[in-house]
Protein backbone atom coordinates (compact mmCIF):
# COMPACT_ATOMS: atom_id res chain seq x y z
CA UNK A 1 0.00 0.00 0.00
CA UNK A 2 2.78 2.19 0.83
CA UNK A 3 4.41 1.40 -2.33
CA UNK A 4 1.69 2.40 -4.19
CA UNK A 5 0.84 5.49 -2.64
CA UNK A 6 5.07 6.68 -3.70
CA UNK A 7 4.07 5.76 -6.98
CA UNK A 8 1.28 7.79 -6.97
CA UNK A 9 2.84 10.68 -5.49
CA UNK A 10 6.14 10.46 -7.59
CA UNK A 11 3.95 10.38 -11.36
CA UNK A 12 2.12 13.68 -9.74
CA UNK A 13 5.50 15.24 -8.94
CA UNK A 14 7.05 14.26 -12.90
CA UNK A 15 2.93 15.75 -14.02
CA UNK A 16 3.37 18.68 -12.34
CA UNK A 17 6.77 19.47 -13.46
CA UNK A 18 6.05 18.33 -16.88
CA UNK A 19 2.90 20.76 -16.79
CA UNK A 20 5.03 23.62 -15.38
CA UNK A 21 7.96 22.96 -18.46
CA UNK A 22 4.96 23.33 -20.81
CA UNK A 23 3.73 26.07 -19.49
CA UNK A 24 6.71 27.79 -19.45
CA UNK A 25 7.09 27.53 -23.78
CA UNK A 26 7.05 30.70 -24.88
CA UNK A 27 4.64 30.77 -28.25
CA UNK A 28 4.53 33.90 -31.21
CA UNK A 29 0.53 34.60 -29.71
CA UNK A 30 2.67 35.03 -26.52
CA UNK A 31 4.78 37.88 -28.22
CA UNK A 32 1.64 39.30 -30.18
CA UNK A 33 0.15 39.93 -27.08
CA UNK A 34 2.89 41.38 -25.30
CA UNK A 35 2.67 44.25 -28.36
CA UNK A 36 -0.63 45.11 -26.75
CA UNK A 37 0.97 46.64 -23.69
CA UNK A 38 2.10 49.38 -26.94
CA UNK A 39 -0.16 51.40 -28.55
CA UNK A 40 1.06 50.65 -32.11
CA UNK A 41 -0.23 52.57 -34.99
CA UNK A 42 1.58 49.62 -37.26
CA UNK A 43 0.18 46.72 -35.26
CA UNK A 44 -0.43 44.79 -38.41
CA UNK A 45 2.56 44.98 -40.29
CA UNK A 46 4.76 44.36 -37.24
CA UNK A 47 2.56 41.30 -36.25
CA UNK A 48 2.88 40.02 -39.83
CA UNK A 49 7.05 40.56 -39.93
CA UNK A 50 7.37 39.02 -37.07
CA UNK A 51 5.31 35.77 -38.04
CA UNK A 52 7.90 35.60 -41.13
CA UNK A 53 10.59 35.53 -38.56
CA UNK A 54 9.18 33.15 -36.33
CA UNK A 55 8.53 30.92 -39.43
CA UNK A 56 12.19 30.97 -40.70
CA UNK A 57 13.72 30.98 -37.34
CA UNK A 58 15.04 34.61 -37.71
CA UNK A 59 13.03 35.50 -34.71
CA UNK A 60 12.95 33.27 -31.58
CA UNK A 61 9.58 33.67 -28.86
CA UNK A 62 11.47 33.83 -25.86
CA UNK A 63 14.07 36.66 -26.60
CA UNK A 64 11.37 38.70 -28.83
CA UNK A 65 9.03 38.14 -25.65
CA UNK A 66 11.51 39.71 -23.50
CA UNK A 67 12.43 42.42 -25.85
CA UNK A 68 9.04 43.67 -26.51
CA UNK A 69 8.29 43.57 -22.29
CA UNK A 70 11.18 45.20 -22.35
CA UNK A 71 10.34 47.92 -24.66
CA UNK A 72 6.65 48.18 -23.09
CA UNK A 73 8.44 48.99 -20.14
CA UNK A 74 10.54 51.98 -20.94
CA UNK A 75 10.13 55.25 -20.77
CA UNK A 76 10.47 56.76 -23.77
CA UNK A 77 8.22 57.36 -26.76
CA UNK A 78 5.58 55.38 -28.62
CA UNK A 79 7.00 56.74 -31.60
CA UNK A 80 10.61 55.80 -30.76
CA UNK A 81 9.43 51.92 -29.45
CA UNK A 82 7.36 51.91 -32.59
CA UNK A 83 10.16 52.84 -34.70
CA UNK A 84 12.38 50.09 -33.10
CA UNK A 85 9.95 47.47 -33.74
CA UNK A 86 9.33 48.88 -37.13
CA UNK A 87 13.16 48.71 -38.40
CA UNK A 88 13.11 44.81 -37.03
CA UNK A 89 9.91 44.10 -39.07
CA UNK A 90 11.18 45.78 -41.93
CA UNK A 91 14.49 43.86 -41.71
CA UNK A 92 12.52 40.96 -41.75
CA UNK A 93 10.52 41.23 -44.35
CA UNK A 94 13.58 42.67 -46.51
CA UNK A 95 14.88 39.27 -45.70
CA UNK A 96 17.28 40.05 -43.66
CA UNK A 97 18.82 38.11 -40.67
CA UNK A 98 17.63 40.65 -37.23
CA UNK A 99 19.98 39.63 -34.74
CA UNK A 100 22.09 41.93 -34.89
CA UNK A 101 19.38 44.67 -34.31
CA UNK A 102 17.85 42.86 -31.49
CA UNK A 103 21.02 42.24 -29.46
CA UNK A 104 22.10 46.12 -30.28
CA UNK A 105 18.23 46.88 -28.33
CA UNK A 106 19.07 44.80 -25.52
CA UNK A 107 22.81 46.18 -24.90
CA UNK A 108 20.96 49.65 -25.67
CA UNK A 109 18.12 49.16 -22.94
CA UNK A 110 20.07 47.48 -20.63
CA UNK A 111 22.32 50.49 -20.90
CA UNK A 112 19.95 52.59 -20.35
CA UNK A 113 20.29 54.58 -23.70
CA UNK A 114 17.81 56.65 -24.81
CA UNK A 115 15.83 55.19 -27.31
CA UNK A 116 15.80 57.37 -29.92
CA UNK A 117 19.22 56.52 -29.90
CA UNK A 118 19.20 53.14 -30.12
CA UNK A 119 16.91 53.91 -33.07
CA UNK A 120 18.84 56.41 -34.76
CA UNK A 121 21.98 56.98 -33.43
CA UNK A 122 24.87 59.47 -32.80
CA UNK A 123 26.83 61.52 -35.27
CA UNK A 124 28.11 63.52 -32.77
CA UNK A 125 32.07 63.30 -31.10
CA UNK A 126 31.22 59.92 -30.45
CA UNK A 127 30.04 58.27 -33.13
CA UNK A 128 27.00 55.91 -32.01
CA UNK A 129 25.14 53.45 -34.60
CA UNK A 130 21.64 53.15 -34.34
CA UNK A 131 19.14 50.28 -35.45
CA UNK A 132 18.42 52.43 -38.68
CA UNK A 133 22.23 52.38 -39.55
CA UNK A 134 23.05 48.75 -38.45
CA UNK A 135 19.97 47.59 -41.20
CA UNK A 136 21.78 49.45 -43.68
CA UNK A 137 24.64 47.68 -42.99
CA UNK A 138 23.12 44.39 -43.79
CA UNK A 139 21.43 45.81 -46.37
CA UNK A 140 24.71 46.55 -47.95
CA UNK A 141 26.77 43.64 -46.71
CA UNK A 142 24.36 41.39 -48.70
CA UNK A 143 23.44 43.61 -52.05
CA UNK A 144 26.87 45.54 -52.26
CA UNK A 145 29.14 42.55 -50.88
CA UNK A 146 28.04 39.18 -50.90
CA UNK A 147 25.61 39.45 -54.09
CA UNK A 148 27.47 41.69 -55.73
CA UNK A 149 30.45 38.63 -55.76
CA UNK A 150 27.99 35.72 -56.58
CA UNK A 151 27.50 35.05 -53.16
CA UNK A 152 23.89 33.99 -52.83
CA UNK A 153 21.55 32.31 -50.08
CA UNK A 154 19.61 29.25 -51.39
CA UNK A 155 15.84 30.90 -51.96
CA UNK A 156 12.71 29.63 -50.30
CA UNK A 157 12.00 27.43 -53.18
CA UNK A 158 15.24 25.41 -52.09
CA UNK A 159 16.90 26.48 -55.98
CA UNK A 160 20.43 27.09 -55.74
CA UNK A 161 22.21 29.12 -57.67
CA UNK A 162 26.08 29.07 -58.85
CA UNK A 163 27.18 29.84 -55.21
CA UNK A 164 24.43 29.30 -52.89
CA UNK A 165 25.05 28.95 -49.09
CA UNK A 166 22.17 27.94 -46.72
CA UNK A 167 19.93 30.49 -45.34
CA UNK A 168 21.39 29.96 -41.97
CA UNK A 169 24.78 29.91 -43.24
CA UNK A 170 24.13 33.09 -45.42
CA UNK A 171 22.65 34.80 -42.64
CA UNK A 172 25.96 34.38 -40.22
CA UNK A 173 28.41 35.89 -42.63
CA UNK A 174 25.95 38.59 -43.28
CA UNK A 175 25.80 39.18 -39.97
CA UNK A 176 29.14 39.13 -38.79
CA UNK A 177 30.52 41.02 -41.73
CA UNK A 178 27.88 43.83 -40.97
CA UNK A 179 28.68 43.64 -37.65
CA UNK A 180 32.87 44.15 -38.11
CA UNK A 181 31.79 47.27 -40.51
CA UNK A 182 30.01 48.83 -37.44
CA UNK A 183 32.34 48.27 -34.68
CA UNK A 184 34.90 49.63 -37.65
CA UNK A 185 32.77 53.11 -37.94
CA UNK A 186 32.28 53.31 -34.53
CA UNK A 187 35.92 52.60 -33.28
CA UNK A 188 36.33 56.28 -35.46
CA UNK A 189 38.39 54.61 -37.70
CA UNK A 190 39.07 55.80 -41.70
CA UNK A 191 36.27 53.65 -44.12
CA UNK A 192 39.06 54.12 -46.72
CA UNK A 193 41.44 52.33 -45.10
CA UNK A 194 39.85 48.90 -46.83
CA UNK A 195 42.70 47.24 -45.73
CA UNK A 196 42.14 47.23 -41.99
CA UNK A 197 38.89 46.70 -42.54
CA UNK A 198 39.47 43.67 -44.83
CA UNK A 199 42.19 42.23 -42.24
CA UNK A 200 39.50 42.50 -39.03
CA UNK A 201 36.48 40.92 -41.25
CA UNK A 202 39.20 38.07 -41.87
CA UNK A 203 39.95 37.82 -38.54
CA UNK A 204 36.52 37.64 -37.06
CA UNK A 205 35.45 35.03 -39.61
CA UNK A 206 38.55 32.37 -39.33
CA UNK A 207 38.30 33.03 -35.46
CA UNK A 208 34.56 31.71 -35.73
CA UNK A 209 35.37 29.22 -38.55
CA UNK A 210 38.43 27.82 -36.18
CA UNK A 211 36.03 27.05 -33.02
CA UNK A 212 35.45 23.28 -32.04
CA UNK A 213 32.09 23.59 -33.51
CA UNK A 214 32.50 26.23 -35.83
CA UNK A 215 29.97 29.18 -36.29
CA UNK A 216 31.06 29.43 -39.59
CA UNK A 217 32.48 27.02 -41.73
CA UNK A 218 35.83 27.18 -42.69
CA UNK A 219 35.10 26.63 -46.41
CA UNK A 220 32.27 29.77 -46.03
CA UNK A 221 35.22 32.03 -44.60
CA UNK A 222 37.12 30.83 -47.49
CA UNK A 223 34.70 31.63 -50.16
CA UNK A 224 34.04 34.72 -48.72
CA UNK A 225 37.60 35.98 -48.39
CA UNK A 226 38.78 35.11 -51.31
CA UNK A 227 36.39 36.74 -53.21
CA UNK A 228 35.96 40.19 -51.26
CA UNK A 229 38.45 42.71 -52.02
CA UNK A 230 39.19 45.57 -49.35
CA UNK A 231 38.50 48.09 -51.91
CA UNK A 232 34.83 46.35 -51.81
CA UNK A 233 34.71 46.60 -48.00
CA UNK A 234 35.48 50.40 -48.26
CA UNK A 235 32.49 51.23 -50.37
CA UNK A 236 30.27 49.11 -47.98
CA UNK A 237 31.61 51.12 -44.58
CA UNK A 238 31.71 54.53 -46.53
CA UNK A 239 27.63 53.83 -47.32
CA UNK A 240 27.48 52.97 -43.41
CA UNK A 241 29.41 56.44 -42.64
CA UNK A 242 26.95 58.50 -45.62
CA UNK A 243 23.86 57.10 -43.29
CA UNK A 244 25.30 58.44 -40.26
CA UNK A 245 26.17 62.01 -41.51
CA UNK A 246 22.02 61.80 -42.66
CA UNK A 247 20.76 61.21 -39.43
CA UNK B 1 116.35 31.54 -27.89
CA UNK B 2 119.12 34.08 -25.98
CA UNK B 3 117.29 37.03 -27.40
CA UNK B 4 113.88 35.91 -26.14
CA UNK B 5 115.68 35.27 -22.47
CA UNK B 6 116.48 38.60 -22.65
CA UNK B 7 113.06 40.09 -23.67
CA UNK B 8 111.75 38.19 -21.46
CA UNK B 9 113.99 39.42 -18.20
CA UNK B 10 113.60 42.71 -19.13
CA UNK B 11 109.81 42.89 -19.47
CA UNK B 12 110.25 41.14 -15.72
CA UNK B 13 112.80 43.91 -14.69
CA UNK B 14 110.37 46.43 -16.05
CA UNK B 15 107.43 45.54 -14.19
CA UNK B 16 109.05 45.06 -10.66
CA UNK B 17 110.20 48.23 -11.19
CA UNK B 18 106.51 49.63 -11.90
CA UNK B 19 105.25 47.53 -9.03
CA UNK B 20 107.93 48.84 -6.60
CA UNK B 21 107.35 52.52 -7.94
CA UNK B 22 103.46 52.41 -6.37
CA UNK B 23 103.23 49.96 -3.81
CA UNK B 24 102.84 53.02 -1.68
CA UNK B 25 99.42 53.11 -2.88
CA UNK B 26 98.69 49.55 -1.69
CA UNK B 27 99.26 50.38 1.71
CA UNK B 28 95.97 49.45 3.92
CA UNK B 29 94.35 48.99 0.26
CA UNK B 30 92.27 46.12 2.40
CA UNK B 31 91.23 48.37 5.40
CA UNK B 32 89.81 50.97 2.71
CA UNK B 33 87.71 49.25 0.48
CA UNK B 34 85.98 47.44 3.92
CA UNK B 35 85.65 50.71 4.82
CA UNK B 36 84.27 52.41 1.80
CA UNK B 37 81.73 48.95 1.13
CA UNK B 38 80.73 49.36 4.74
CA UNK B 39 79.53 52.59 4.22
CA UNK B 40 77.59 51.69 1.03
CA UNK B 41 75.92 48.63 2.45
CA UNK B 42 73.46 49.87 4.73
CA UNK B 43 73.83 48.22 8.71
CA UNK B 44 71.34 45.72 9.56
CA UNK B 45 69.82 45.07 6.38
CA UNK B 46 67.66 41.98 5.08
CA UNK B 47 70.47 41.76 2.86
CA UNK B 48 73.28 42.03 5.42
CA UNK B 49 71.09 39.54 7.55
CA UNK B 50 70.92 37.23 4.91
CA UNK B 51 74.59 37.18 3.61
CA UNK B 52 74.97 35.83 7.47
CA UNK B 53 73.01 33.35 7.94
CA UNK B 54 74.82 32.31 4.21
CA UNK B 55 77.92 33.23 5.12
CA UNK B 56 80.27 29.98 6.77
CA UNK B 57 79.94 29.81 9.88
CA UNK B 58 80.36 27.53 12.83
CA UNK B 59 77.04 26.05 12.35
CA UNK B 60 77.81 23.90 9.28
CA UNK B 61 76.87 23.45 6.06
CA UNK B 62 73.47 21.33 6.83
CA UNK B 63 72.62 24.32 9.47
CA UNK B 64 72.75 26.56 5.61
CA UNK B 65 71.18 24.07 3.60
CA UNK B 66 68.34 24.38 6.20
CA UNK B 67 67.89 27.39 5.99
CA UNK B 68 67.79 27.98 1.99
CA UNK B 69 65.71 24.94 1.97
CA UNK B 70 62.84 26.36 4.53
CA UNK B 71 63.22 29.75 2.71
CA UNK B 72 62.87 28.14 -0.73
CA UNK B 73 59.55 25.76 0.69
CA UNK B 74 58.07 29.04 1.54
CA UNK B 75 58.60 30.73 -1.32
CA UNK B 76 57.05 27.85 -3.73
CA UNK B 77 53.93 27.67 -1.17
CA UNK B 78 53.47 31.40 -1.07
CA UNK B 79 53.91 31.73 -4.91
CA UNK B 80 51.52 28.23 -5.59
CA UNK B 81 48.69 30.27 -3.31
CA UNK B 82 49.14 34.02 -5.07
CA UNK B 83 49.22 31.96 -8.40
CA UNK B 84 46.10 30.11 -7.82
CA UNK B 85 44.42 32.88 -6.47
CA UNK B 86 45.71 35.17 -9.26
CA UNK B 87 46.44 33.85 -12.74
CA UNK B 88 42.81 33.59 -13.82
CA UNK B 89 43.14 37.21 -13.70
CA UNK B 90 46.43 37.66 -15.75
CA UNK B 91 48.45 38.43 -13.15
CA UNK B 92 50.47 35.27 -13.73
CA UNK B 93 50.93 33.92 -17.22
CA UNK B 94 50.28 30.01 -18.00
CA UNK B 95 47.52 29.59 -20.99
CA UNK B 96 44.31 32.24 -19.75
CA UNK B 97 42.51 30.30 -22.21
CA UNK B 98 43.21 26.82 -20.68
CA UNK B 99 41.81 28.61 -17.07
CA UNK B 100 38.91 30.80 -18.36
CA UNK B 101 37.27 29.01 -21.08
CA UNK B 102 36.60 25.08 -20.17
CA UNK B 103 35.90 21.89 -21.95
CA UNK B 104 34.14 19.31 -19.81
CA UNK B 105 34.42 15.64 -20.12
CA UNK B 106 30.82 15.58 -22.10
CA UNK B 107 32.26 18.38 -24.47
CA UNK B 108 30.22 21.57 -22.83
CA UNK B 109 32.03 24.32 -23.16
CA UNK B 110 32.00 26.90 -20.52
CA UNK B 111 33.73 30.39 -19.51
CA UNK B 112 34.67 31.68 -16.40
CA UNK B 113 34.47 35.18 -15.49
CA UNK B 114 36.43 37.10 -13.35
CA UNK B 115 36.28 40.55 -11.64
CA UNK B 116 38.93 41.74 -9.48
CA UNK B 117 36.49 44.25 -6.96
CA UNK B 118 37.76 44.20 -3.39
CA UNK B 119 34.38 46.19 -1.34
CA UNK B 120 32.11 46.09 -4.17
CA UNK B 121 28.59 45.00 -2.80
CA UNK B 122 27.47 43.38 -6.17
CA UNK B 123 29.35 42.61 -9.50
CA UNK B 124 27.38 40.99 -12.33
CA UNK B 125 27.85 40.55 -15.88
CA UNK B 126 25.99 41.27 -18.98
CA UNK B 127 26.11 40.17 -22.20
CA UNK B 128 24.81 38.87 -25.69
CA UNK B 129 24.48 35.54 -24.51
CA UNK B 130 22.38 36.58 -21.25
CA UNK B 131 20.11 38.94 -23.20
CA UNK B 132 22.09 41.85 -21.32
CA UNK B 133 20.39 40.54 -18.37
CA UNK B 134 23.06 40.59 -15.23
CA UNK B 135 24.21 37.19 -14.12
CA UNK B 136 25.39 37.78 -10.76
CA UNK B 137 28.91 36.82 -9.61
CA UNK B 138 29.69 35.38 -6.55
CA UNK B 139 32.88 35.88 -3.89
CA UNK B 140 32.96 33.16 -1.48
CA UNK B 141 36.05 33.66 0.05
CA UNK B 142 35.45 37.66 0.35
CA UNK B 143 38.91 38.00 -1.48
CA UNK B 144 37.67 40.73 -3.73
CA UNK B 145 37.71 38.44 -6.33
CA UNK B 146 33.84 37.95 -7.98
CA UNK B 147 33.54 34.52 -10.28
CA UNK B 148 31.00 33.00 -12.43
CA UNK B 149 31.17 29.89 -14.72
CA UNK B 150 28.48 29.91 -17.09
CA UNK B 151 28.09 27.02 -19.78
CA UNK B 152 27.99 28.09 -23.37
CA UNK B 153 28.23 27.32 -26.62
CA UNK B 154 31.28 27.95 -28.68
CA UNK B 155 31.02 31.59 -30.58
CA UNK B 156 32.26 34.73 -30.17
CA UNK B 157 30.25 36.92 -27.32
CA UNK B 158 30.73 40.55 -26.29
CA UNK B 159 29.99 41.50 -22.33
CA UNK B 160 30.38 43.82 -19.74
CA UNK B 161 30.72 44.08 -16.04
CA UNK B 162 28.58 45.67 -13.55
CA UNK B 163 30.06 46.80 -10.63
CA UNK B 164 27.74 48.11 -7.87
CA UNK B 165 25.99 49.28 -11.01
CA UNK B 166 28.63 50.87 -12.69
CA UNK B 167 29.54 49.26 -16.27
CA UNK B 168 32.75 48.21 -16.79
CA UNK B 169 33.36 46.98 -20.51
CA UNK B 170 37.40 46.84 -20.70
CA UNK B 171 38.09 43.31 -18.76
CA UNK B 172 41.48 42.75 -18.89
CA UNK B 173 41.15 38.87 -19.83
CA UNK B 174 39.19 39.57 -23.16
CA UNK B 175 40.65 38.86 -26.34
CA UNK B 176 39.56 42.32 -27.29
CA UNK B 177 37.03 45.48 -27.34
CA UNK B 178 34.90 46.88 -29.21
CA UNK B 179 33.11 50.42 -29.12
CA UNK B 180 29.15 50.31 -28.04
CA UNK B 181 26.86 53.13 -27.35
CA UNK B 182 30.23 55.21 -26.29
CA UNK B 183 31.44 52.70 -24.21
CA UNK B 184 33.60 49.57 -24.55
CA UNK B 185 32.43 45.97 -24.93
CA UNK B 186 34.97 42.74 -24.10
CA UNK B 187 34.97 40.08 -26.34
CA UNK B 188 35.52 36.58 -25.83
CA UNK B 189 36.00 33.29 -28.01
CA UNK B 190 34.42 30.50 -26.30
CA UNK B 191 35.42 26.87 -27.80
CA UNK B 192 38.67 27.24 -29.07
CA UNK B 193 40.88 24.76 -30.29
CA UNK B 194 43.15 23.67 -28.06
CA UNK B 195 41.71 24.78 -24.94
CA UNK B 196 41.74 22.46 -22.33
CA UNK B 197 39.25 21.32 -19.75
Amino acid sequence: MTHIRSVAVALIVVAAAAYLALGAVVTPNDVYHALDKIPLTHRSEIVHAFGVGFSLGRLVPDRTLQLVNRLAADKGTTADKEGILLTIAHALEDDLPVTLLIDKTEEGLARNVPLYVILNGSGGTVRILGLVQREKALVAVRDDLLYAKGIFCISRTGQATATSLPRTRFDRIVTEVADVICDYVESGASPLDGHLIYQQVQTRLENLSQLRQPVILPEDAALVLARIKPADLTEVTKKVYGFINKS
Amino acid sequence: MNNEDNLERMLRDSLRHEVARDAFRLEGLEKRVATELSGRVPRGSVWDSLKRIIAPTSRGRAAQLAVVGVTALVFMVLGAFIGNKLSPIGLFGGGRHSIQAAVSASGETSALFVMPAPGAKSVAVVGDFNGWTPTPLSDPNNDGIWTARIPLPPGRYEYAFIVDGHWWGQDPLADGYVHSFGSYNSVRYIGRVGEGA
